[in-house]
């Protein structure tokens, strides 16, 4: 009862805020940001590749760079779209779809800042599907090309060229996914860099050039340096979770256990608050385990995505698929079939639920 | 509608695994580390295992922090708390909880300041209250109605155990909540009042736990009893005072949830349906409310498909409604698959409803079968139920007419005969116990030995359809029918091969069934045991019972199989390995239903090895240590068995035969060692006295078992006659010979003289033993005790044939047993007089020629007996020739003859030696190898004695080998020491070679009178029993044994005398003289005795080979540590009272 009267409390409250911000201001976007828990409130007063101009309303104009933007909460945009945004941003991509497909009969997404974002957002959580193995590959990708198309000079075309780049590498197109990933490495900001850079090893592993592929992610890592900077620490992790991929690609015992000490290091370091990470640790965690022929501690690895990181779907199915193997080879069948049974069930258009076969 | 029946378990089980998700849920620190998240989520999918292993690897892990390092026992109890919750049986349950409470005791202990300390106290209580459960689910069971309130009893004790840590923390936490005033102003003192919650939080789970207390304790009682309804009142007031405190929050909830399971379950079903349609309109909506409402819809259906509901349409509605409502994911929660498995019930029963049209009922149970379907994907405990269930649904779609085409099919169809095997087993019992016609219940068995037979064939092909989809499980669960089958079926072998493996290969998540299947292997050997017509099969069948009870007793040991094997293993090695018995019963667990018996058969086993010790020559026996230490534990343990059984036994209710021979055994042990008195008291004094449970009012009707029976009451009044002649009360003894004469005087033969024949030879052996233990100043008391009282009945004029045969006797027995030379000739002296006595006055003693005629023989042996210990030889032989002469196939008198023989002429004539083996042809003795001869024809003959016989030429043979020694001992020259000792090799080697089994009581001797020949003649020294496994014997098959009756030490004792005299031997004169009574030796006849009268009213079934466990079809994942019904053995043939009788 005390729950429901503060909820109550707390709803009112909010409206309350609400209003009187509506009234006191006339117009205001809000940027939400990486870098920071409070949204940059003002008015977008200019929009680049490389950033926005936000002119608050008490003080100086703010620059807010492009790798920094989650989203934008544009003024007079429709109300339904901050429920799609959140279902796009929990994954929720066929939901967040439905919503966007909603809002665009929206009178007031004609803004043409609105309509360039929800074009481009539609994009994403089209990309989001396609990756998740729920989505076509070409439906993904001829959206964000015609956002790219008339988004040149949008906040959004550094993460439209990466959603590209990696849709195009799913789809095993390479020479076209490195021509994005390269466009990606000359972004003016290092973590975008270092992703390219990333990016662009993965498009090297994936034409199976290992060597090639660990050197570039090391290069990635050593780039990254003693950073304290949450962004590129993080693409230094994905680094070091690129370069375990290799060592697990390159075979061999002294690389498994190389790959599970890097892997190590990361799992110890990441905060809880990086699931994405933490869950592709694991799973390479468990490939290198299941490889140096440890299948309990394996299953322990590929456990931690099944039970703590279920929601980083991709990386999910993938555990549910080393799952569906490993736990028959320990002596439980039928947690094995369970798993696959889960695989086929929730992720019934990924490619390891169609490894699993019929 | 099995599962009807089956549904309060099932419903105990949702409650219990709800319980610990509240109560955790509210009293457990958050998980907040990504380890402690991971831990919690794995046991939140019952990875158990696993999550130990995350444990293990945690605690090794560098990298892990010290203070996720601290928590790791206190996670591995709650890992163990959880498994033991979630835990098929009560069997795999205990231990886990023992484990549970080992890491909270070490956490607690290592860390006494830790935040989660208190919480682990709190555990501990809910831990005994999870062992409350274990029991009360035991007694619940069908299988263990017999001993059903030892284990409510059991409950109860833990429930008590546990409300006492709530309790404490219940006032401490009201103490600590009280200190914080009524009113705090949330913002103002934001900090107090988040105290006060948290302090209030505390308080109300300590009133929650305490009512579940309550709850628990009510269950320990018989649904119905004035108790249990008491409590379970109680248990709902309590509740529902939860609930009027605080409805608004969820443990109030709960608490009414529970309210509404206390009126359900004393079948208030209207009551319990109000209180859960309340909880269901429950306006909340948050996450905790649903998770309620989720599980009060399952119970709620669970009251619809009742039986007095059968509302099976509503289920289906509301089931179909809620999942309708459900996302996938949420389809597959645990009470998700709950309320599924009710819609299955609820389709199967409407489905098989008469006026259900085929159509209909098809479709109902295709959709069940759907449902089932769905349920066996995904993990909960209905998994293993819904796949029986498939298979009982697929029968009634197809029929059973249709040939099985896979595994599943052909095992349903097994299953489901499988079922039908009790009611076979059933229906014979019942024909039997109405008495009806013995064709009736032929028919009867054929029609079961045809059942089985199907079954047998359906489990053989389901296993032969078995693919690769065939889960581990399943496959073991058909082999352990299949065991099964074989074992009602008699087939022990095969029962026991079966059994044997899937009590090893069978998984973790089985092992109930592994626990059965070793105990229907052991079943089956012991079985095998009984049923092997040779010694050496026995032998063979003994090493499998031993191999297959050490793994059960290893694996399983707090099992209740576990003691059932404790006391199968204990039968079997009754009689033969008395110290392994007695161990075994001494192991008995106190909570054990036959803990009073299985103790005092342990105190008479351990005395049994003590006297069976002491009757071989000195220089072979254990050393001295360890004889005080088995006396010293048979005195304990019958002392135990007595305290328990008195215990348990009204003053006013007649003594239980277990308890009388408890008393005489520790009488005969207290007379042993001089404590007279209390020996006195134990046989007189009420109540429950031994004196007066063995008289009955007409002494010439006395039974012919019990402890009323009259070899056993004499036996009483031997050792009551016995403690008074030590305390030197001559009066007193008198009274109790008079008693004695009474008891046995009334039976035909010569009982009364056969009594105090073994009197004297008891007191003979009791001055062995005082003198081998050292005991000297106890000798001269026990000689001069007899001494006086013989002296002063020599003085009395009215001699009767009896007194003087008394006299006579424990003479002689003082001459055996006295260590002084001198002393000895006296009282051989006064015994010969005595004897002399008899035999002069015969005809004025005894008017009855007939009995004169053959009492005469007798007495004429007892004194040629006494003339040569007397060293009277030529007298002696005299006397013996006479009787060889006229009664040549006498055995006691060849054995007095031979010995005779023997002990001239170790006296100095050498020659007589040879007549001592060879015997002498004109005056009809046979001497040692002749008679062993006789022996072994009669052996072969097949007679019924064929026992007594095969010791008494062990015996024989013993003493042909001592001849020799002793002969060339005494020779003169090299060449005649040798040849004699040559002789002696050949003889035992030759012995050896044509024995396949050497009696274990005997095999001692034997190896010591092998080592000394080799030794004499200069060769190197083995043993017998190397000798033997180099030149192994082919089996000889012997006759069948029915197992000795007679005391090993009946030959013991013979063997002693050959050195002193022979004819002593325990059973020596039968036949002859004191032809009647079998009555064994001193304290072994208790022993024996013991044995014959409490058999009868021993529950067999208990550790009896037919105590195979029955696998229960319906609850067959659950169904732990079940000992079958009687009922359920019907038609097995009923095996002897022990294998060894």
């Amino acid at each position: 009862m005390r729950d429901r009267i503060s909820l109550a409390a707390s709803i009112g409250l909010a409206l309350l805020v609400c209003l009187v911000t509506t009234e006191s201001v006339h117009a205001i976007d809000q940027v939400i940001r990486r870098s920071s828990k409070t949204p940059t409130r003002g008015k977008i007063t200019a929009i680049s590749k490389t950033g926005l101009t936000v002119k608050p309303q008490v003080g100086a104009d703010v620059m807010v760079p492009a790798n920094d933007i989650i989203d934008v909460r544009w003024d007079g945009e429709p109300a339904k779209l901050i429920t799609a945004r959140g279902a796009d941003l929990a994954a929720q991509f066929a939901r967040a779809l439905t919503a966007y497909a909603d809002v665009a009969t929206d009178a007031k997404s004609n803004a043409p800042n609105i309509k360039l974002d929800l074009q481009f957002l539609v994009a994403r959580a089209t990309s989001g599907l396609a990756l998740a193995g729920a989505g076509k590959l070409e439906d993904a990708r001829s959206k964000l090309e015609a956002f790219l198309q008339v988004g040149g000079s949008s906040f959004r075309y550094f993460t439209a060229v990466r959603l590209l780049g990696r849709i195009e590498l799913a789809a095993g197109k390479h020479d076209q996914a490195q021509a994005q990933f390269t466009i990606l490495a000359s972004a003016p900001w290092l973590d975008t860099k270092m992703a390219g850079q990333g990016a662009l090893a993965r498009v090297l592993l994936a034409r199976n050039s290992i060597d090639e592929a660990l050197a570039a992610y090391q290069a990635v890592i050593t780039q990254g340096g003693t950073s304290t900077d949450a962004s590129i620490r993080g693409q230094k992790y994905a680094a070091v979770l690129g370069k375990s991929t290799c060592l697990i690609r390159k075979q061999g015992q002294a690389s498994y256990e190389t790959a599970l000490k890097d892997l190590e290091g990361v799992l110890s370091e990441v905060p809880d608050s990086n699931p994405q990470v933490l869950a592709e640790a694991y799973l390479r965690r468990g490939d290198c385990l299941r490889l140096l022929g440890k299948q309990k501690a394996a299953v322990l690895a590929y456990l931690h995505v099944d039970l703590l990181f279920a929601a980083q779907a991709p990386l999910h199915a993938e555990s549910l698929f080393h799952l569906g193997t490993l736990w028959s080879a320990v002596g439980h069948p039928e947690r094995a079939a369970s798993a696959r049974e889960r695989l086929r069930s929730d992720y019934p258009q990924s490619s390891w639920a169609k490894k699993l076969g019929s | 509608m099995a599962e009807m029946r089956s549904r309060p378990v099932l419903v105990l089980v949702a409650l219990w695994l709800i319980v610990p998700t509240i109560a955790c849920g509210q009293a457990r620190a958050p998980a907040k580390t990504r380890e402690g998240n991971f831990l919690e989520a794995l046991r939140q999918r019952a990875y158990f295992e696993y999550a130990q292993s995350y444990l293990d690897e945690l605690e090794k892990s560098p990298s892990a922090s010290a203070e996720v390092k601290a928590v790791i026992p206190y996670e591995r109890a709650i890992t163990f708390l959880e498994a033991g919750r979630a835990a098929a049986s009560p069997t795999e349950k205990t231990p886990l909880y023992d484990k549970a409470v080992g890491f909270l005791d070490q956490f607690v202990k290592a860390n006494p300041n830790h935040a989660l300390a208190a919480d682990a106290n709190s555990q501990r209580g809910q831990i005994l209250l999870g062992k409350a459960r274990v029991e009360i689910w035991q007694s619940q069971s069908p299988s263990n109605t017999s001993n059903r309130t030892a284990f409510q009893k059991a409950g109860r004790e833990q429930v008590l155990a546990a409300r006492k840590i709530f309790q404490a923390a219940h006032d401490q936490y009201q103490k600590a909540w009280k200190v914080y005033p009524t009113f705090l102003d949330r913002v103002q003192q934001a900090d107090l009042f988040e105290k006060r919650k948290r302090a209030e939080s505390l308080y109300m789970r300590a009133q929650y736990d305490l009512a579940l207390c309550t709850y628990e304790e009510a269950q320990t009682h018989d649904r119905g009893s004035p108790p249990y309804v008491k409590l379970a009142t109680q248990a709902a007031n309590e509740f529902e005072m939860i609930h009027t405190r605080y409805r608004s929050q969820v443990i109030g909830l709960y608490a009414r949830m529970w309210q509404g399971k206390c009126f359900e379950e004393q079948d208030d079903i209207n009551k319990a349906m109000g209180i859960y349609k309340e909880l269901l309109g429950h306006p909340g909506g948050s996450a905790t409310m649903r998770a309620i409402q989720d599980q009060v819809l399952l119970f709620m259906l669970i009251c619809l498909n009742h039986e007095e509901k059968q509302d099976y349409l509503l289920v289906i509605n509301q089931s179909t409604e809620w999942f309708r409502q459900r996302t996938t994911r949420q389809r597959r929660a645990p009470h998700a698959l709950g309320i599924l498995w009710e819609q299955v019930l609820a389709q199967e029963a409407l489905a098989v409803e008469r006026t259900m049209e085929e159509k209909d009922r098809n479709q109902l149970l295709s959709a069940a079968m759907a449902n089932c379907r769905f349920i066996q994907r995904w993990p909960s405990k209905y998994k293993d139920v819904a796949l029986f269930k498939m298979r009982e649904l697929q029968v009634k779609l197809k029929g059973e007419a249709i040939d099985p085409q896979d595994f599943d099919s052909a095992f349903g169809l097994a299953h489901n005969r499988f079922k039908k095997i009790k009611g076979h087993n059933d229906k014979i019992e019942q024909a039997r116990a109405e008495k009806k016609s013995a064709a009736e219940i032929d028919t009867l068995t054929s029609d079961r030995e045809a059942h089985l037979e199907l079954t047998l064939q359906m489990l053989q092909l389901a296993l032969k359809l078995a693919d690769r989809d065939t889960t581990k499980e399943d496959l073991d669960r058909a082999r352990f029918y299949m065991a099964y089958v074989y074992y009602q079926q008699q087939q022990n072998y095969e029962a026991a091969v079966l059994g044997d493996y899937i009590s090893r290969h069978a998984g973790p998540k089985a092992e109930t069934m592994a626990l059965d299947s070793a105990a229907i292997a052991m079943a089956s050997h012991l079985r095998g045991y009984i049923d092997s017509p040779t010694q050496e099969l026995k032998q063979q069948s003994l090493k499998l019972i031993e191999s297959t009870a050490a793994r059960i007793l290893a694996k399983w040991p707090e099992s209740s199989r576990a003691q059932d094997t404790l006391l199968q293993l204990a039968q079997v090695y009754e009689g033969k390995r008395p110290l392994e018995a007695a161990r075994n019963y001494s192991q008995v667990a106190e909570n054990s239903e036959v803990y009073a018996e299985a103790q005092t058969r342990a105190g008479q086993q351990f005395l049994r090895a003590w006297l069976d010790a002491n009757s071989v020559p000195p220089d072979q026996r254990p050393a001295q240590k360890d004889l005080d230490g088995w006396l010293a534990s048979a005195q304990t343990h019958l002392r135990n068995g007595i305290a328990r059984t008195e215990k348990s036994t009204p003053e006013t209710v007649e003594a239980p035969e277990l308890l009388v021979a408890a008393k005489v055994s520790l009488a005969q042990i207290l007379n042993n060692s001089g404590k007279y008195q209390q020996s006195i008291d134990l046989l007189v004094k009420s109540p429950h006295s031994v004196i007066t449970a063995i008289s009955v009012p007409d002494e010439t009707t006395r039974p012919e078992s019990g402890v009323k029976r009259r070899e056993f009451a004499s036996l009483a009044a031997q050792l009551l006659l016995r403690a008074q002649i030590g305390l030197r009360k001559l009066n007193e003894a008198q009274t109790a010979m008079e008693l004695l004469e009474k008891i046995a005087g009334a039976a035909k033969g010569e009982a009364v003289t056969e009594l105090y024949r073994q009197l004297g030879d008891e007191l003979k052996q009791e001055l062995d033993r005082l003198s081998a233990s050292g005991q000297q100043q106890r000798v001269n008391e026990v000689l001069a005790a007899f001494e006086e009282f013989l002296g002063r009945l020599r003085q009395r004029t009215d001699q009767t044939f009896n007194s003087l045969i008394w006299i006579a006797e424990t003479y002689s027995g003082l001459g055996q047993g006295a260590t002084d030379a001198a002393r000895a000739t006296t009282c051989f002296g006064h015994a010969s007089e005595s004897y002399r006595q008899i035999l002069d006055r015969a005809d004025e003693l005894v008017s009855d020629a007939a009995k004169r005629k053959k009492l005469v023989p007798g007495v004429t042996l007892r004194l040629a007996n006494c003339r040569r210990h007397q060293g009277k030889f030529e007298e002696a032989h005299a006397l013996i020739v006479g009787l060889a002469t006229s009664q040549p196939l006498a055995l006691d008198v060849q054995f007095e003859a031979a010995a005779l023989y023997q002990a001239w002429g170790k006296s100095g004539r050498s020659d007589q030696f040879d007549k001592a083996i060879i015997g002498v042809e004109s005056e009809r003795i046979l001497g040692w190898s002749q008679i062993a001869l006789y022996l072994q024809r009669l052996i072969d003959s097949g007679s019924k004695d064929a026992d007594r016989y095969r010791a008494r030429r062990w015996e024989a043979r013993y003493n042909q080998l001592q001849c020799r020694i002793e002969h060339s001992e005494v020779a003169t020259d090299a060449k005649g020491k040798t040849d004699q000792l040559k002789r002696a090799r050949s003889e035992i080697q030759g012995m050896m070679l044509v024995t396949s089994v050497v009696d274990p009581r005997w095999a001692p001797r034997y190896d010591a009178v092998y080592r000394k020949i080799l030794e004499a003649l200069g060769e190197p020294v083995i043993s017998l029993a190397a000798y033997r496994e180099k030149y192994k014997p082919q089996a000889v098959v012997e006759v069948p044994t029915a197992v000795t009756s007679g005391p090993p030490v009946a030959g013991a004792a013979a063997v002693a005398g050959t050195t002193g005299g022979t004819a002593e031997t325990g059973m020596g004169t039968l036949g002859m003289i004191f032809a009647g009574l079998l009555l064994a030796v001193g304290g072994v006849g208790v022993v024996f005795m013991i044995k014959g009268s409490s058999s009868k009213k021993r529950p067999h079934r208990r550790y009896a080979p037919d105590s195979a466990p029955i696998p229960t079809a319906t609850k067959k994942r659950t169904a732990s540590g079940k000992r079958p019904k009687a009922s359920a053995q019907t038609g097995r043939k009923k095996p002897p009272a022990r294998p060894d009788s």
